[in-house]
């Protein structure tokens, strides 16, 4: 799954990414449009006559991501890291500019499909009431999820072995795991809706470090399998096993600050570009 | 008992009137030693207390004496837009526009109660007869605006504060009405709760003022007593009715066209 953003291509047209509409999965074109940084420099500033701010907070972002990536996003507290993300999963709605998915704008899309593909984690683990099979189970219950097959007991049960869940069994009461075993759970939970990306909000920084550990070397496991993944990080993890992009929130922008791979080469990026 | 007009019990003259504003003075006594600083809305609720109910009272006399349904018509507008302003008023919500949800949910449920209790209970002819129609209307709209007050402060409150709960499940592919539906039931519930409790004290402790005043006027209390079940019953049915108007139309209000929850916490 390709996603990319782009700001200010409000109503005036002022992108070129439009042409850019793959088919799901596909690579995305890089977005094409650089805005200009304003020479005031404030966050919030407009693209030049649309009076309108463009994301909020976020009037520069041009950012595209490719299937299979593994981004870090980075940057100082509030400056909208986390917007960057809800923004593609439409829990926020951009005033100006475009977040494209596989090439349809997001606004396109049914939102639970959207969501579906999109498969946004918490920071903090949030599970309802009931058991770990009845929160495993909870998306299930939806009817925008009706057509899909909920998974069996074993299936499940695998779910938990792999996420390193041995000690938990399914009739657990879930608010009562401790929080590093409940982001587990969440993210079981959202991968059984098979989504193409995980958008991770800081998944690690409610956890303890055993279970950050953990977290983190399941999300490069994951990753190697496919999924694309978009992690808002403060702190100091980076993955050791699969090459990742550094994407630097700043200023109402985002910019590429390097594309490393695990054996420690680095690779400087210029602003604004993509791999 | 269907003469409002007769005078088969004490009357209250202004000099005993103006004995009884004497208890206010004493709560005012009681915010001035103690600082409560209570006096200033003592002494507005005071006025306010004079200036509404005189006014309603010689609204009434002239709506009973007149027989129009237009006037019935007009003041039933003005009660239930007081009604939905002093909800507005109580609420405080800025995040979303509410008071046209809340003026349709007092004039719905106004309408059909009321016309359930006049036109098929009591049977009153007309149905609209301002005798019956504006005092029953106007319990149903009173009592609808606390439910509907203590409703919406909950729905709202809870979106707020639930709010991770609330898009976990839009991140799973609730819409949001499946996002919210714990929160919709307590606020519905909040909303309820208290007409249905008065049911369980009302006869024990405290005759209902409806009652009171029948009996005072010279009503057989057996005959006070079945009005009083009446209206028992029909607030139930009004603040569950209300709630469930306001809700409904509120909860949506509360969500983007993405099903994104628009309240922050």
């Amino acid at each position: 799954m390709s996603f990319a953003y782009a700001s200010g291509a409000h109503a005036s047209g002022t992108t070129g990414n439009g042409a850019a509409t793959p088919g799901a999965g596909a690579a995305s074109q890089s977005a094409s449009s650089v805005q200009p940084r304003s020479p005031a420099g404030p966050s919030a500033v407009a693209p030049a006559g649309s009076g309108v701010p463009a994301l909020p907070g976020l009037a520069h972002v041009n950012l595209a991501v490719h299937p299979g990536d593994f981004v870090m996003l980075t940057g100082p507290s509030g400056a909208g890291k986390s917007t960057l993300l809800r923004l593609a999963v439409r829990l926020e709605e951009a005033d100006a500019g475009v977040v494209r998915c596989g090439g349809r704008p997001v606004a396109d899309i049914p939102p639970a499909e959207l969501r579906r593909t999109l498969g946004f984690v918490q920071q903090t683990p949030t599970v309802g009431a009931g058991t770990v099979r009845d929160n495993l189970l909870l998306p299930f219950t939806f009817v925008a999820n009706k057509g899909l097959t909920p998974p069996d007991d074993a299936e499940l049960a695998g779910w938990l072995a792999r996420f390193r869940l041995v000690g938990v069994g399914l009739d657990a009461t879930a608010a009562a795991l401790s929080v590093g075993q409940r982001q587990r759970v969440c993210i079981i939970r959202t991968m059984l809706l098979r989504p193409a990306a995980l958008l991770m909000d800081e998944p690690t920084s409610a956890l303890d470090p055993e279970s950050s550990a953990v977290v983190e070397a399941l999300t490069e496991e994951l990753n190697e399998d496919g999924v694309t993944v978009l992690m808002v990080t403060h702190g100091v993890y980076r993955p050791a096993r699969r090459p990742w992009r550094d994407v630097r929130v700043q200023d109402g922008g985002v910019r590429e600050v390097a594309v490393a791979h695990p054996d420690g080469n680095a690779t400087g990026m210029v602003a604004g570009g993509a791999a | 008992m269907n003469d409002p007009l007769g005078m088969a019990y004490i009357q209250i003259g202004p000099w005993q009137l103006a004995v009884a504003v004497v208890f206010v003075l004493l709560a005012g006594g009681l915010s001035l030693v103690h600082h409560l600083k209570l006096e200033r809305d003592l002494a507005i609720g005071t006025l306010r207390t004079f200036a509404q109910l005189f006014a309603m009272g010689y609204l009434l006399r002239i709506l009973f004496g007149l027989q129009s349904a237009v006037l019935v018509v007009g003041m039933y507008m003005v009660m239930t837009w007081f009604a939905a302003r002093i909800v507005k008023g109580r609420v405080r919500e800025k995040g979303v526009d509410y008071f046209m949800p809340t003026l349709l949910a007092v004039q719905v449920t106004f309408f059909l109660v009321t016309f359930v209790v006049t036109g098929l209970i009591i049977g009153a002819k007309p149905w609209w007869e301002p005798q019956y129609f504006i005092p029953i209307g106007g319990m149903v709209a009173g009592n609808s605006m606390n439910a509907l007050a203590v409703a919406l402060d909950r729905l709202f409150s809870d979106l707020r504060a639930h709010r991770a709960e609330v898009e976990m499940r839009l991140c799973l592919g609730a819409d949001r009405d499946e996002a919210s539906a714990d929160i919709f039931r307590g606020a519905l519930r909040a909303g309820m709760i208290p007409s249905i409790n008065s049911m369980m004290g009302v006869g024990l402790v405290s005759i209902p003022g409806m009652m009171t005043g029948q009996i005072m006027a010279g009503a057989d209390p057996a005959d006070a007593v079945r009005y009083q079940i009446v209206v028992m019953l029909m607030i139930v049915a009004s603040t569950a009715l209300a709630t469930f108007i306001v809700l409904h139309l509120v909860r949506r209000r509360c969500f983007g066209r993405a099903h994104n929850l628009l309240l922050r916490a």
